[in-house]
């Protein structure tokens, strides 16, 4: 069984999952600069090693409003565009099988799952970092 | 001997030779029997054969030889005559489909149609070298008794004819892909038919290589499957179109080839810039001197000596100064660069045409940064084409001038051709259903002069093959104002029209204003700011919704600079700050909090998604390590007046 080392953090109540090959670094207490005009869902900008990168603050992008901030960001790779994701907490990292997910609950709209599976009992939804993406450039194109 | 190091050098310095070829031959033309030119065409052609040869490239060096061999012939004889111009002219713009194959990594394209080929008399049109090779093949089948193939023949020639049109007004970047035919079962002649084919291909792009190959479908081997490669600015659904008139074609399918992606992020990685030796030198005596004064400082702070530590900060500040401007230079390079090519293109479309335009090139050695220029090449090119084909009628000049004003680079494209008519531009905004009457009515002749660079609107009563499709000027405007320059135009009828790009000459450091709004830092670029002002508040006159005020006896609007980027407004004070800037020629205050003045920066360039902003073109980091964004007014004022339709910046509405 091919165990995937993975990010546990929160949105809101429930519990996601993001492959550590997907992210670049989770830095601590970023400053974060302010964005004219930037609108709700990019929460500003860091400075991450002369980079000038956007946070994005994915509880209000999927939704989950009322939810705290963490103050730890974490930094994807270039491939997801370095975003600097804001989230309501971060856990810990785990092994995970992700070779059998299950598809998402057809309930969540707005949600960028790409996918469920099991931990403890408890459920893990996978985080689609390309759904992320997606979903800014929609809520940025007029 | 491993010469793959030298491939990028041999690729920039051959296109370099190539632009000079092209600007010599046209030069000859004008001049014929000129043996300076001659003798420099010469040098030009030796020097590319003698690369291409120790390269290995074969074909590159067979060509050039053949041009060299041509060109001393004329210096023995001191005579060019007429139709050997055109033969010139093709062979150089083979050597560059020669050097595109190369850097593409692809098998050099052949040369020997060119080659067996001789200078045609004038009367004679001279076809694609390809095409008529093509063409030889499939009228030699066709005597060989395939039936049927004679008729199809006219047939696509007189295709061909149709769309020409088509092919010349396609700008864009020709796509390279793979073209899969397959036959019907049983096509009678099919090699035949696979050649018609071949022909049909070479007459809408450029065809590369196919399978099977030429020889063999001459040699009559069947096939049912042909595969070619084209790069070609036609749609794929065109070329299937016509590729299906051709009987016994079952099935047309294309596959894009990857090659051309990587080609061009390669391209990319290799780039070379040339940099002069004194330069380099400026560089390591600048570099050394740093680091003496590294010690120094070291120094001074060890033995806490205040006066020998701010002496060497004052030094230190100087010389990062000159390594900064030294740094800027090594990045400029001349607009000759880009303009090198324009005889050939003017001399190409006047003669086509059968027009008489005087191109003048004035202060083209102006140093530009390496990446304005490149990004000035397309609408440069654009705007002198618009200039032969809709400027000038039968005969007049063209000039470009290039100077540098300030922190700017002006370049002008100039006619002195039939100039363009605002109340025309009036007319068909309204016709096309761009403005209301009202709105065209209220434009300035100068904003009237500009919507030629509204997307969709085009004056040109017949669509030529250059121009005219009204595509273009909005392209032009917008990699101009991409590169934080500004677009003017200025005409009248009969007296010529005049296009001024105010451009910066650099992008990476540029000037900027930094001003406070709602608590935050903003930066404007100084290239985008007219004057800053500080009016006492009791002079801003109008309404809520439109305020404006006086300045030089000419009404000014006012919008809060805060409000467009949704931060909180001050009260008002006494004295209200303004900005004084720029939109389609009118001036336009944006008011600020606060002016906290000029700084020099690097500009960072922003990741996604936060280039998707409006109006936000970049960051930079002060000094504290504050991250304060740059903001272009032009896209934000742009955006305003599409969500308010009437207002117009200063118009009618304001005065009333």
């Amino acid at each position: 069984m091919a165990m995937t080392l993975t990010l546990i953090f929160t949105l809101g109540n429930e519990l996601y999952g993001l492959e550590i090959d997907a992210v670049q670094e989770i830095i601590e207490n970023p400053v974060v600069h302010h964005v004219p005009r930037a609108e709700g869902v990019v929460g500003g900008a860091i400075n991450f090693h002369g980079q000038i990168l956007a946070t994005v603050d994915l509880p209000a992008l999927l939704g989950f409003s009322g939810a705290p901030r963490d103050p730890r960001q974490v930094v994807l790779t270039a491939k997801f565009k370095s975003l600097a994701l804001s989230v309501s907490g971060i856990q810990r990292i785990v092994e995970l099988d992700l070779s059998a997910l299950r598809p998402p609950p057809a309930s969540a709209q707005k949600s960028a799952i790409r996918g469920v599976t099991t931990l403890d009992q408890t459920t893990i939804n996978l985080l689609d970092c390309n759904e992320v993406i997606n979903q800014l450039e929609h809520f940025y194109a007029q | 001997m491993d010469m793959s190091q030298y491939r990028g050098l041999f690729f920039s310095e051959t296109r370099e030779h190539i632009n000079n070829l092209n600007k010599l031959v046209v030069t000859l033309e004008q001049e014929p029997g000129h043996r300076e030119t001659i003798n420099a065409l010469f040098r030009e052609a030796h020097s590319i054969k003698g690369m291409a040869a120790t390269m290995g490239f074969d074909h590159t060096a067979r060509l050039s030889h053949r041009l060299e061999d041509m060109l001393d012939g004329f210096r023995a004889s001191g005579e060019v005559s007429a139709p050997v111009f055109d033969y010139l002219l093709d062979g150089i713009d083979l050597l560059e489909g020669l050097l595109d194959d190369l850097q593409g990594n692809q098998p050099e394209r052949s040369i020997d149609a060119f080659l067996r080929k001789q200078p045609q008399p004038p009367t004679q049109k001279v076809d694609d070298p390809a095409e008529e090779n093509l063409a030889d093949n499939a009228l030699a089948v066709a005597n060989a008794g395939a039936p049927g193939a004679v008729s199809i023949t006219i047939e696509t020639g007189d295709d061909k004819s149709a769309e020409s049109p088509v092919r010349g007004a396609a700008a864009e970047e020709p796509d390279l892909f793979q073209v899969l035919v397959d036959l019907l079962e049983d096509t009678p002649a099919s090699a035949a038919r696979c050649l018609l084919i071949l022909r049909e291909l070479a007459g809408s792009g450029e065809l590369i290589t196919s399978k099977p190959d030429m020889a063999s479908l001459r040699q009559g081997e069947p096939c049912e499957r042909l595969q070619a490669w084209l790069r070609t600015s036609l749609t794929k659904q065109h070329i299937e179109e016509a590729l299906r008139k051709i009987s016994g074609v079952a099935n047309v399918r294309f596959i894009d080839d990857r090659r051309q992606r990587e080609r061009s992020s390669s391209d990319e990685a290799g780039r070379t810039v040339r940099v002069r030796t004194d330069l380099l030198d400026q560089f390591v005596n600048l570099t050394g001197e740093l680091i003496t004064r590294r010690y120094m400082l070291h120094s001074a702070a060890r033995h806490q000596d205040w006066n020998e530590l701010t002496q060497s900060l004052t030094e230190t500040g100087r010389l990062i100064d000159d390594l900064h401007h030294h740094v800027l230079q090594s990045r400029l390079m001349p607009l000759e660069n880009i303009t090198g090519r324009l005889p050939r293109i003017v001399r190409d479309l006047s003669r086509k045409a059968d027009k008489k335009v005087t191109l003048r090139l004035i202060g083209v050695d102006v140093g530009i940064d390496r990446v304005v220029l490149e990004e000035l090449t397309d609408p440069l090119v654009h705007l002198v084409r618009n200039a032969v084909d809709h400027g000038i009628d039968k005969e007049g000049v063209v000039t470009v001038t290039a100077r540098r004003e300030r922190d700017l680079v002006l370049i002008e494209v100039a006619d002195d051709g039939r100039g363009m008519d605002p109340e025309l531009l009036r007319r068909k905004a309204v016709e096309q259903g761009l403005l209301t009457a009202r709105q065209a009515e209220g434009l300035s002749e100068h904003d009237a002069l500009m919507l030629v660079c509204q997307p969709g609107l085009s004056t040109a009563e017949e669509v030529t093959e250059t121009s005219g499709r009204g595509v273009g000027m909005d392209v032009v405007k917008a990699a101009v104002v991409n590169l934080g320059g500004t677009l003017a135009i200025t005409s009248a009828p009969n007296q010529g029209t005049r296009f001024q790009m105010h451009l910066p000459f650099s992008i990476a450091i540029i000037k900027l204003l930094m001003v406070s709004c709602g608590g935050h830092h903003i930066a404007i670029p100084i290239t985008r700011v007219q004057r800053m002002l500080d009016l006492p508040s009791g002079e801003i006159e109008g309404s809520a919704v439109q305020r404006v005020f006086r300045l030089d006896g000419e009404i000014v609007s006012l919008w809060s600079l805060n409000r467009a980027l949704g931060l909180p407004e001050e009260p008002a004070g006494e004295i209200t700050w303004v900005v004084l800037t720029e939109l389609m020629g009118r001036r336009i205050g944006l008011q600020v909090d606060r002016f906290l003045g000029h700084r020099e920066a690097f500009v960072k360039k922003i990741g996604f998604p936060l280039n998707l902003l409006t109006g936000l073109s970049g960051a930079t980091v002060e000094g504290d390590g504050r991250v304060v964004f740059i903001i272009d007014p032009q896209p934000l004022l742009e955006e305003r007046q599409l969500l308010d339709q009437d207002w117009t910046p200063g118009g009618p509405d304001a005065l009333s």
